[in-house]
């Protein structure tokens, strides 16, 4: 037997991972069903057996001081390359081929991460507007007037970011929230288009994450990216992309 | 890659001293007092930097190694392990500024582990940690009766070896080693999400082993 709708709650409430809110709802909901009662028992019985002590595995005690003794050893290498003499002209051609290296070591690094944070980023971007739908996170604050959703977000993020109601063209705010994003907490804005709930992540424009304009599509899901203004946003729905499109050209005018 | 070019750059910036420095302090009239003094603050920072990787990184060891026995199967290559991890922790820790100890160092421990299946694998056999074969709709719960029995701790070691290693990674981390979802989704570079059903499913996939051997009376 399972029950369908709260399944993923279980391992989540085990963890004690589950947000206040949904730790409530989850017990609430655990008095009545059986199924999730027999799920979480099983879980527990599992989680009893794996924090077995013995199901650890302790280290040698010669690796403790192997470790000690090596990072002793490190240390002085350190010391001995920074004191050492060196002839008058080689240190000039050593510091030029070290400036080459170290800038060419820059610039494949550079290029690394611009290249690797697309990938990363577009996931957790949309898996985190999974979770906003699935673990009723949807919103800090609830309210479709800008002048409430804009200064809940002062103190709460480093920066203030541009809130429009557009329900006029089809775009109505619901609220914001608080999300945490590439190891930083970012603005989320809330818009509902027919019953399809529109995440808008917006951050500041960094070489840290990519910039620009770009549609993407992740395990179904749409999204456009554009910057303007020094902030760079996310827009993302299971709408079709080119809602997303016209949601984006409503949002800059 | 990126933990070579990093390693470049650091060679590059602590090789770098001498002429540079006394072109510069000649050119600030820098008496060589002054110098001398410069010199000693900067190995006396060395020697902070150092004390505080011991004390914070030292106690982690436990962990550590049986996060490694558990990613390599095996004592020899868990000891090799974390001895590299701890090179390259110390190497870099100039750039750990505080958040999760575990978890900075953890990563260093799954990267080092990675990189030992990248050598070794022969090319074009290359075992991916994705692993969607074992992922399982339905199955009957641990039945209660195993565990008035002391349940071999060998059964369920061999179970959690037998797991595809992107489930067993997140089993070690947080049943083992105590990590917050967060922490394991720094370890492993993944979103909270998929650790989420990663776990899920590395216990499913633990409830479903177990319940077989428990039904051919290994257990």
């Amino acid at each position: 037997m399972r029950c369908q709708d709260w399944e993923d709650f279980v391992d989540a409430y085990l963890d004690n991972e589950l947000d206040a809110v949904s730790g409530i709802q989850f017990q609430a909901h655990l008095d009545e069903c059986r199924a999730c009662q027999e799920a979480l028992g099983s879980r527990e019985r599992l989680q009893s057996l794996l924090r077995r002590r013995r199901m650890r595995f302790e280290p040698p005690r010669e690796l403790r001081r192997s470790v000690v003794h090596m990072l002793e050893r490190e240390a002085a290498k350190a010391t001995t390359r920074e004191n050492c003499l060196i002839p008058p002209f080689a240190p000039l051609t050593a510091t030029v081929s070290l400036v080459f290296v170290a800038g060419l070591a820059w610039l494949t690094t550079a290029t690394l991460i611009r290249e690797a944070a697309q990938g990363p980023l577009v996931a957790e971007i949309t898996s985190s507007h999974i979770r906003s739908l699935l673990a009723d996170h949807l919103l800090d604050v609830s309210s479709s007037d800008q002048h409430t959703v804009k200064p809940w977000f002062a103190g709460k993020t480093e920066y203030s970011p541009p809130v429009k109601d557009l329900a006029a063209q089809g775009f109505r705010l619901a609220g914001g929230r608080l999300d945490y994003l590439n190891n930083r907490h970012v603005a989320v804005l809330v818009y509902e288009h027919h019953k399809q709930v529109i995440n808008l992540f917006i951050c500041p424009a960094s070489s840290k994450v990519p910039s620009g304009e770009a549609t993407l599509t992740q395990d179904g899901y749409h999204l456009v990216r554009w910057t303007a203004n020094g902030m760079t946003f996310w827009a993302v729905s299971d709408a079709a992309t080119d809602v997303l499109r016209n949601f984006r050209d409503t949002i800059r005018e | 890659m990126p933990s070579r070019t990093h390693e470049a750059a650091v060679v590059a910036r602590s090789g770098e001293p001498s002429f540079a420095d006394g072109a510069r302090n000649k050119a600030q009239g820098k008496t060589l007092e002054e110098v001398h003094a410069t010199e000693r603050q900067a190995s006396s920072k060395d020697e902070e930097l150092r004390t505080r990787f011991e004390s914070e990184m030292l106690p982690l060891m436990r962990e550590a190694y049986n996060l490694a026995w558990w990613l390599m199967k095996n004592p020899q290559d868990a000891e090799d392990v974390v001895q590299e991890a701890y090179l390259r922790a110390f190497r870099y820790f100039s750039g750990y500024h505080g958040g999760s100890g575990k978890a900075w160092l953890f990563k260093i421990v799954r990267n080092v582990c990675l990189s030992y299946f990248a050598d070794r694998v022969p090319e074009g056999k290359i075992v991916t940690m994705d692993s969607t074969h074992l992922e399982v709709e339905d199955s009957e719960p641990l039945p209660s009766a195993m565990f008035e029995r002391k349940a071999a701790i060998g059964v369920v070691r061999a179970a959690v070896e037998a797991l595809p290693a992107e489930y067993r990674t997140v089993i070690v981390l947080r049943e083992m080693d105590g990590l917050s979802y967060k922490e394991i989704a720094e370890v492993t570079s993944v979103p909270i999400g998929t650790v989420m059903s990663r776990l899920a499913r590395a216990r499913q996939s633990l409830t479903i082993l177990l319940a077989e051997k428990k039904k051919r009376g290994q257990l």
